[in-house]
């Protein structure tokens, strides 16, 4: 009595096919699997994506960089303007004559020292022109300093 | 007659590993059985190449040559073989590969070892036509003889493998 296998079960040119085409597409070396060698190592034009050569490709790719650079224009003033409400941590002080003044808005709040009445010089038990208005107390005045002059020796005659 | 000098060898040692390496690949596959064993034999052999001062006839001869030598040293050293293909065995990264969700490791063994009953001519039609996707006449150049003759082998080489398959219980879905 023979074992014989049911047709299903029996493997076929077709099955043995497609099994050997799965067993050597993992079985082969990476290097090996295209029909050129150099595929499997590609120089790095074929990596980066090659320029565009035709005018309408161009004119897409000028097209993209413009807005591309406008939308990065764009968040830079954006980014950098001063704020709504002219708030700014500016230190008087820091700044010198040489440098230019701020815009007029900015310093909208600004009051110089010398126009602030509560701050008058005068206000604070001062006097702003001591030439103007110096009280003629002998308290203020500085003493006179007496000098002593003594009188040069005339040469004696060799 | 030429010869490949070895200073300056680099553009015709290059070219000849295009032209040469996918076939000597199959080839030592063919005669070894293993993927990993046949790429270094390959190697093994365009270094021996690049050493060589000698003149050489028939540098492609001279490649199987120096590549089968190596097989068979290896093959000598049997322990060695041995451990080495189950360390590629154990190798993690082959099972992850999507390819090898078609099968499992069991039917991948069987096929393989299929593959090793069958004659080596017969292995190396079947390695150059489905590993190296080459046309009949191309294979017919390469070893020797008509299109024809190679699309007989492979339709015996199938049918061999078949029942080869068979025979070790292989189960196709």
């Amino acid at each position: 009595m023979t074992d014989h296998k049911q047709p299903e079960q029996r493997l076929s040119e077709q099955d043995v096919e497609g099994l050997l085409q799965q067993f050597f597409a993992a079985e082969t070396p990476v290097e090996y699997r295209s029909n050129d060698p150099r595929l499997a190592t590609p120089s790095l034009t074929e990596v980066v994506a090659p320029l565009p050569t035709s005018p309408k490709e161009s004119r897409q790719l000028a097209g993209y960089m413009a807005l591309v650079v406008s939308t990065v224009c764009c968040l830079l003033v954006v980014s950098f303007s001063p704020h709504e409400n002219g708030e700014q941590n500016v230190d008087p002080r820091s700044s010198s004559s040489n440098e230019s003044a701020p815009p007029a808005d900015e310093n909208r709040d600004f009051v110089p020292v010398e126009d602030r009445d509560h701050l008058r010089f005068s206000k604070l038990g001062g006097v702003e022109d001591p030439t103007e208005s110096q009280p003629d107390t002998e308290d203020t005045l500085v003493p006179e300093l007496e000098v002593e002059i003594f009188p040069l020796q005339p040469d004696k005659p060799r | 007659m030429t010869s490949l000098p070895s200073t300056d060898a680099a553009s015709p040692l290059e070219s000849l590993y295009r032209d040469q390496a996918r076939e000597l690949w199959a080839l030592f596959y063919a005669y070894c059985g293993n993927a990993e064993r046949a790429q270094d034999a390959v190697h093994e052999s365009f270094l021996k190449l690049q050493q060589q001062t000698e003149e050489i006839r028939d540098r492609r001869a001279w490649l199987i040559q120096v590549g089968r030598n190596w097989l068979r040293d290896q093959a000598r050293r049997k322990v060695n073989s041995v451990i080495k293909t189950e360390l590629l065995d154990l190798n993690p990264g082959n099972d992850h590969e999507p390819i090898y969700t078609l099968f499992d490791k069991e039917q991948r063994e069987q096929i393989r070892a299929a593959l090793q009953k069958l004659k080596e001519a017969d292995r190396e039609v079947l390695i150059l036509r489905y590993a190296l996707n080459w046309s009949s006449q191309r294979i017919g150049e390469t070893l020797a003889t008509s299109a024809a003759a190679v699309d007989m082998r492979l339709t015996r080489a199938r049918q061999r493998l078949a029942s080869e398959l068979e025979q070790l219980g292989f189960e196709h879905d």
